[in-house]
Order: C-alpha cells, then sequence, then structure tokens
C-alpha cells in the first residue's frame, strides 16, 4: 500500500469507521414528565387582616391550630443535552488515559511537508502545528468554542465540524504514534487479539459501555478487524487505524 | 401597606431538616435573612434511588425524612376550588368571588405564554419583545423546569400579584398596569393559585423579598422521587469527568463488579465516591474541578484586553479568583469569599494592587486598600467586565455581573422600548445629579431611572443606578481614578475622558438647564463617589430604600438573599462540571439546606451539588 493509500485509508477509517462505535449512546431527550399537582390537606378557615369596623378594635386573629403540612410531589427532572462533547482538558486526559503518556505530542513527520514515518503520509497543516506541541491544547479552541461564549453560558453542546476536524487530527496524532511505536506504554496500543481488542475497549470507553451490554462483544470484534485487516495491511498500519478510529468516534468524544 | 395574598390558605414555614431552628435562631433569621425560615423540604427518591437524598452529611440524613403515613399524589387538591382566595377587605370590600379554578400545569403554562410573551418573548429569529431584557422569555415559552429555578420567578409572581391587589405604584410594577375586570381577575388567582401549588418555592422567595403576609400559610414538604436512577458506571462517569475531567480509570472501576456497576448506583456509593474529592482524590480536584468552578463564578474567560494590561497578566488575572478559593477553600464561607478584604496575588499581579508585594512564583495573599473593598473590586473582577463610568453603559454591565456571580442568572441590557408613563420620584438617598444623556438617550445613574417607570424597575429595582454610582472609581483596566489628574494624558481612560468632553452628545442638566459635560462634571461626579459616603441607597422590599457604603454592602444586600446565593452557586456549579446551564429544583434546595447548616464551605456546597439526586437521575 502507498504511503497515500495508506493516509486515505486511514481517514476513511476515522470518518466511516467510527460510527459504528457510536451505537452504544444512551442519550435520550424525550419530553419530561412535570410533576403532579400538589395533595394538599384541607385547611379550615382562619380569618386574618384588619378589619373595616372604625370604632370597635376587633381582634383580627384567631387561634385556630397550626395547618397540617401541604405535601407537595416533584420528580427529580434533571435537564440535560442529548449529546455534549468533552472538553478539550477532557479529550486530552481521555486519550492519555486510554493510551498512556506521550501520546498526544505532534512530531515533523506529521506535519505536511515533513518527512514521512512509518509510511504514513503527513497529515497535519503546516504552519498550524509545530513539532512538540501538544495536538488537543493546540486545538483547544475548536474543541472548546469561542471563550468569550462562556462569560455566563456554557460549551457548546453540538458537534461541530471545527470539532470533529480537531478530533480527526488528533486521532490520526494519535494513531501516528502507536503505528510507530511512540508512546510511553506500546502495549495500551495492542488491539489484534480479541482479549487485547476488549481491554483497549474496557480502558477506552468503559466509563460509558459495559462489557455486559450485548454490542461490547460485536464492537470488540470490529476492533480486532480493524486492527488485524485481511490481507494483513503493511508493518502495523492496521493498529494505527483502528486506534484512530477509536479516538475519532463519537463514543469517545461524547461525554457521558 | 403589605400585600395580602390568603388564596390558597397555605403556608411555608420552615421544617429543616435537622431539628427546628432555636427561637432564637429564628429571631436571627427573621431579622437578618428571612429567606432561611423558607427552607422546606422532604425529600425521598423513589425506585432503586430510594434514600437516596439521604446520604449527604456522612451518612447522617441531613433533609427531612420522608413523610410517613401520608399519601402522595392520591389527595385531591381541595384548596383551590374549595377555599376561594380571601383578599385583603381594606384593599377590596367587593362581595366573595367565585371559586377560583384549578389549572393544571399545562393550562397555567399557556395563560403564562400567552399573556406575557407578548411583552417578554423573543421570536423564532431572535427579536426580543419589548420587555424580554425584564423577564427574559425563551423562544418556546417558559417551562416548569425554568420557572422552579429562575431569580426572575419571584418578581414574575410578584407582578401577578400586585396586579390583583396591590396599590398604586407598588414594586415591581403590575403587568399590564391596566385594572383587572372580573374574568381577568378570576385568571389571576387561578394563576396565583397554581404558583403556590405548582412553584412554592418561588412564592416563598417573594413572600420574602416583597414582604407578603404569609402568617397564615401551612408549610410545605416537597417529596421528590426520581423515575429513572443512573446506573453506578453512569454516575461515576458523571462524576469524575465533571470533579476531575477525566473518566474513572480501570481501577477505579474495578472496586465494582460488572453488574454493581450496571445496577442503580446506591447512597452509599455516591457518597464513597464524592468523598474522594475530599480525601484522596482531593489535589487533583483543586487542580481541575475547583479551576473550572473558580473561573466560572469569577467570569475568568472573559477578562478581556483593558487597555495598557500586558497578556502575562491578563492570563494571571483569570486565575486569582479560582486561587482565592483554592486559599480559602476549607476555612472560608462561600458568600465571605466576596466580600473579604484580601487578594490572590501573582508576581505579575501584585503591582496592580497598592501596598502589595508578590511572591517570587506562585500566589499569595494580600490585603487591599480602601476604596476596593472585596472581591467585586478586584482587578480580576472589574476586567471582567472592562468599563468605565465615562462611557454609555456607564458601568451597568459590572453591576449585571455582580448579579450574574451572586445569583448565577444575567440581567440583560435594554437601551430601548417604552418608558413606561407616571415617573416616580428618585430616593433622596441616591445621587440624582448624574443627569448624562448621549444624543438625547438617558445614560447617567439618575438619568435612567428618570426616564420612566419601566426604566426604574432595573434601575432602581435591580441597582443599577446604585451600583453605577458605587463602581465609578475603577477604571476600565481596574485601576483607580484620581480626582485630580483625571483626564490627563497618560492616566486611565483619558481616550474617553475627552471624548465625553469634547462633543456636544454629552449633556447634563442641572438646575433645569442642560449643560455640555466637562471635566468639572465629571470630576465632581467621581468626587461624589470616592468620598468614602457615596449617595446610593437600593429597595429592599417593595418600598424601602436602604443605604449602601459601596461595593462589598451591595454585595452583602444582595447576598442576604440565601435562597437566591445558594442557588447561584448551584447554577455556576452546573455550568463548571456538567456545561449544562438548567438546574433542578432539588438542586436548589440541596444548596439552600447547606445554608441551614454551622458552616457553608466551599466543600459543603461542593458536596451538596455532587450528592444531589438530580446527578444521579437520568432524563426521562
Amino acid at each position: 500500500m502507498t504511503v497515500q493509500r495508506r493516509h486515505a485509508f486511514l481517514l476513511m477509517a476515522v470518518a466511516v469507521v467510527g460510527v459504528p462505535l457510536v451505537a452504544c449512546d444512551d442519550g435520550s431527550s424525550g419530553p419530561t414528565t412535570e410533576a403532579p399537582p400538589a395533595a394538599t390537606t384541607p385547611n379550615p378557615d382562619p380569618t386574618t387582616g384588619p378589619t373595616t369596623t372604625p370604632t370597635t378594635p376587633t381582634p383580627t386573629t384567631t387561634t385556630t391550630a397550626p395547618l397540617p403540612p401541604r405535601l407537595v410531589d416533584g420528580v427529580v427532572n434533571p435537564v440535560r443535552p442529548a449529546f455534549q462533547t468533552k472538553s478539550s482538558v477532557q479529550v486530552r486526559k481521555s486519550v492519555i488515559g486510554c493510551f498512556g503518556g506521550n501520546s498526544t505530542k505532534i512530531e515533523a513527520g506529521m506535519i505536511v511537508g515533513g518527512t514521512p514515518v512509518g509510511g504514513v503520509t503527513p497529515f497535519l497543516a503546516a504552519g498550524t502545528f509545530s513539532p512538540g506541541q501538544d495536538i488537543v491544547t493546540a486545538q483547544a479552541g475548536l474543541f472548546d468554542g469561542d471563550p468569550d461564549a462562556l462569560k455566563v453560558g456554557v460549551r457548546g453542546d453540538q458537534l461541530t465540524l471545527e470539532y470533529l476536524t480537531a478530533l480527526r487530527n488528533t486521532a490520526n496524532v494519535v494513531g501516528w504514534r502507536c503505528v510507530n511505536n511512540m508512546v510511553d506504554d506500546p502495549s495500551l496500543c495492542q488491539c489484534d487479539t480479541d482479549a487485547k481488542a476488549e481491554a483497549m475497549l474496557a480502558r477506552c470507553i468503559g466509563d460509558v459501555v459495559s462489557p455486559s451490554n450485548v454490542k461490547w462483544a460485536p464492537l470488540a470484534t470490529d476492533l480486532k478487524n480493524m486492527c488485524t485487516p485481511t490481507p494483513p495491511n503493511v508493518n502495523t498500519s492496521g493498529r494505527g487505524v483502528a486506534v484512530a478510529s477509536l479516538v475519532s468516534s463519537l463514543t469517545f468524544a461524547k461525554l457521558p | 401597606m403589605r400585600a395580602r395574598w390568603l388564596g390558597p390558605r397555605t403556608a411555608i414555614v420552615f421544617i429543616g431538616p435537622k431539628a427546628a431552628p432555636s427561637s432564637k435562631t429564628r429571631r436571627t433569621m427573621r431579622n437578618k435573612t428571612p429567606l432561611l425560615q423558607i427552607v422546606v423540604l422532604g425529600l425521598a427518591v423513589g425506585g432503586a434511588a430510594a434514600g437516596a437524598a439521604c446520604g449527604s452529611d456522612g451518612g447522617g440524613n441531613t433533609l427531612a425524612p420522608t413523610p410517613t403515613g401520608t399519601p402522595t399524589g392520591t389527595t385531591a387538591p381541595p384548596m383551590d376550588g374549595a377555599a376561594p382566595v380571601d383578599l385583603d377587605a381594606s384593599v377590596d370590600a367587593t362581595p366573595p368571588e367565585p371559586p377560583v379554578p384549578v389549572w393544571a400545569d399545562t393550562e397555567a403554562l399557556a395563560w403564562l405564554n400567552l399573556k406575557c410573551a407578548a411583552c417578554h418573548g423573543i421570536d423564532a429569529k431572535g427579536v426580543a419583545a419589548l420587555y424580554y431584557s425584564a423577564w427574559p422569555m425563551a423562544a418556546g415559552g417558559v417551562s416548569k423546569a425554568y420557572l422552579e429555578t429562575s431569580e426572575l420567578t419571584p418578581v414574575a409572581y410578584q407582578t401577578i400579584l400586585n396586579r390583583l391587589i396591590g396599590p398604586e405604584g407598588v414594586t415591581p410594577s403590575p403587568m399590564p398596569v391596566a385594572k383587572p375586570d372580573a374574568a381577568a381577575r378570576l385568571e389571576l388567582r387561578a394563576i396565583l393559585a397554581w404558583f403556590d401549588r405548582a412553584l412554592p418555592l418561588s412564592v416563598v422567595d417573594a413572600d420574602g423579598r416583597y414582604g407578603n403576609d404569609t402568617s397564615t400559610k401551612a408549610k410545605v414538604i416537597l417529596n421528590f422521587k426520581c423515575e429513572k436512577p443512573s446506573t453506578l458506571r453512569q454516575f461515576m462517569s458523571r462524576f469524575f469527568y465533571g470533579a476531575l475531567d477525566r473518566p474513572p480509570n480501570a481501577g477505579e472501576l474495578s472496586k465494582y463488579t460488572t453488574a454493581m456497576l450496571d445496577a442503580p448506583v446506591t447512597v452509599a456509593q455516591r457518597l464513597a465516591l464524592v468523598t474522594l474529592i475530599e480525601t484522596t482524590l482531593k489535589t487533583e480536584f483543586l487542580d481541575s474541578g475547583l479551576r473550572k468552578l473558580g473561573t466560572t463564578i469569577g467570569g475568568g474567560p472573559s477578562v478581556a484586553n483593558p487597555p495598557a494590561l500586558p497578556a502575562n497578566v491578563i492570563n494571571d488575572l483569570r486565575d486569582e479568583f479560582y486561587n482565592l478559593m483554592r486559599a480559602k477553600y476549607n476555612t472560608t464561607n462561600y458568600h465571605d469569599l466576596f466580600t473579604m478584604k484580601e487578594v490572590m496575588v501573582s508576581p505579575a499581579t501584585a503591582s496592580l494592587y497598592a501596598g502589595c508585594t508578590g511572591p517570587a512564583s506562585g500566589w499569595a495573599s494580600c490585603a487591599i486598600q480602601a476604596p476596593r473593598d472585596g472581591y467585586f473590586t478586584t482587578v480580576g473582577f472589574l476586567t471582567s467586565k472592562p468599563m468605565s463610568f465615562m462611557q454609555e453603559s456607564n458601568n451597568y454591565g459590572r453591576v449585571s455581573r455582580l448579579y450574574f456571580t451572586v445569583y448565577g442568572e444575567t440581567l440583560l441590557p435594554a437601551t430601548a422600548g417604552p418608558s413606561g408613563e407616571a415617573i416616580p420620584a428618585l430616593p433622596t438617598c441616591l445621587e440624582g445629579t448624574d443627569t448624562r444623556t448621549f444624543v438625547g438617550a438617558p445614560r447617567g445613574a439618575a438619568a435612567v431611572p428618570l426616564f420612566g417607570k419601566v426604566c426604574q424597575s432595573c434601575h432602581l429595582g435591580r441597582h443599577m443606578a446604585a451600583g453605577a454610582v458605587l463602581f465609578r472609581p475603577y477604571a476600565r483596566n481596574g485601576s483607580i481614578f484620581d480626582t485630580a489628574t483625571l483626564g490627563n494624558a497618560g492616566t486611565a481612560d483619558a481616550d474617553q475622558f475627552m471624548a465625553m468632553t469634547g462633543t456636544p452628545d454629552w449633556k447634563y442638566t442641572a438646575g433645569g438647564v442642560e449643560k455640555p459635560v466637562d471635566a468639572a462634571y465629571l470630576k465632581a461626579l467621581l468626587s461624589v463617589s470616592t468620598s468614602g459616603s457615596p449617595a446610593a441607597c437600593i429597595l429592599e422590599g417593595s418600598s424601602t430604600y436602604v443605604p449602601v457604603k459601596g461595593v462589598a454592602d451591595l454585595a452583602n444586600k444582595l447576598m442576604s438573599n440565601k435562597a437566591g446565593l445558594s442557588r447561584g452557586f448551584m447554577r455556576h456549579a452546573h455550568r463548571a462540571f456538567q456545561n449544562s446551564p438548567n438546574i433542578t429544583l432539588e438542586m436548589g434546595l440541596r444548596a439552600m439546606q447547606v445554608y441551614d447548616g454551622k458552616t457553608q464551605h466551599l466543600p459543603d456546597l461542593v458536596r451538596a451539588y455532587f450528592l444531589s439526586d438530580s446527578l444521579a437521575c437520568e432524563v426521562q
């Protein structure tokens, strides 16, 4: 496979293969249930307030017994958006929690114009990125949106083109580093057996998907197959595709 | 006279989760913070999370126990149909009115959206109605969830109540102002009864703010149910991302079996997890979660680029309040953070404060000196809304930001629209000399409220005028103006000074004569505010004005509404930890409950937030 073809495959996988991983989205935004009307107790008829009798003072209060409490039923009814993206900080910590240290650093070989490493075509725009940067931090603005909007509001919770772009770049950086064994613990990039693929899923999206979910096993199989394509890819690019796909999946990007 | 609303013949009194306060405490609370009397809750979470409401205090039940022996949701509400509204005879001596219709939520919301949206709504294109800023109704109309937790709902309630029974000139102004006919009265009584039934806390709030008579009301117990409890896995994810910006790691998940992770989260599990940020994960929380909270409350992201401040200073100013929160995390009550005479400084920011020597690195505490008097006069806060009295907005944005910081809700500007007729005079305790206009439009602290009664709803009712007087000494970059050198070349905001004094567009009125704004006039305005006894006062209740000595005093008076303050914390926390703007009533009550306790340190409030049932409950 040529460098270009492999690169194209990597990106295609990022864009397309990530989709099945979304299947476990458990968000829902159905209509909410309003609290039922209050259950109340009958009350006596206390007479209070000033009278209008001009000459004779009139008692204005009675000595009725305290009213029994009024019970108001309510439903704990949280309002959450159906989909929320992780912030840049959360994306970075999630990636590092999944693939370990040194998994988000930009290398010269990733930047267009640089010398390809490991057979992967450079994919980051020259002039925008530079070696040594952290890919997530460098794109914090794309992940988080306009900081001005945070004055009195919240971070955007819609998947924007900017967010997807930033996520794709991040996924490719992580995939690149896994392909080239340039993370602190290369074993965290392993996914070529069922057990390793499951371990990767548990580590990366175990906070949102349960192994008891019926989709768990097929998901692991998909990931393993992606990691070990048939026929096999040159070198270890299958691993890069699998890793990049996982990182760019909506399940990974979504806040639980 | 005080409004008297006897409609539902119920009242809301304190029934604390713990023992009721002593008589001495009650007296104190009545005198200082009337709203503390109204915390009324008894939470019970149904389903698998039953009892989840009881775990916020080291395993102790800090909320009212679930009422026993009382059927919930099964008793017909007889009060509204059987007990007609009994208005104060001195207000309305007409014969008894017909029974109040019992409106369901849908009817009531439809009525509000129909009657109010014409003035307070906004259309799909974002075109706001004339009084949108006073009560911003969402494009789709208000919902019960919004009303339950909005700081503006008590005001809306009071405008309706005042329309029914309020005397002339009462604040907030009845809406609409026309006297209601019989049919309208019946609708008003129905909607008021619905407020009392469906939004009891807002009614309590309004009663406290406006001095409504509550002597005949019964206590309310709020009985919450969670119909779809979160699993432990869901709760862990929500908690870890919120508090630590990361997912739970394999080791943290492995403490539970898959079956446990997929089962509804228990109270004990929630408590154990939340306790982690006070023990083994405390440092991580202080580094990440508290930073989010601090910048959210302190407006850090919005510290702009005021003149003459370099980038490294601005960066540190964004973290100024966060570092104060961090330094005082375990030792200071939340509300005291805003009024204490202390600021955290870095090597880059120390020189902004008189008498402060910066640390060699990191952050250090420094005593701030007059006229600065608390967080709202720190450079960090002031530069989060860089403006001065020498521009059209006249520091109103800073007052709005103060309001936002305390209550977590934004006041919207309104520079157009009807001003209202029958302009009441300004209170004599409020400075009346800032009559500036710009091309004829009122801009000064006195000019705006003198323009119309509607303008007074914010500029007097929400303290814009007083705040403009109190914030006057501070420049866009947070420095302090000197009357002697105001406008001199090289001094702060000299460009604004030149712009305001160099054009006939800016005028003021004195003795009935209109004159162009000049240097002497601006210096005179400034000298009033730096005199140590600025002529500023705010409306307390419906008609009483009380003096405010400074920005911290203004903040203190706002914060005396503990219900609003604690709900405000929850709003900030929810924005920071869950990136979500809408809290639930249950969350608001959780925070209010903290104000029934001995301390209101940040850990108390943070714990209340993460232990709220709403975080352990899924959307239906």
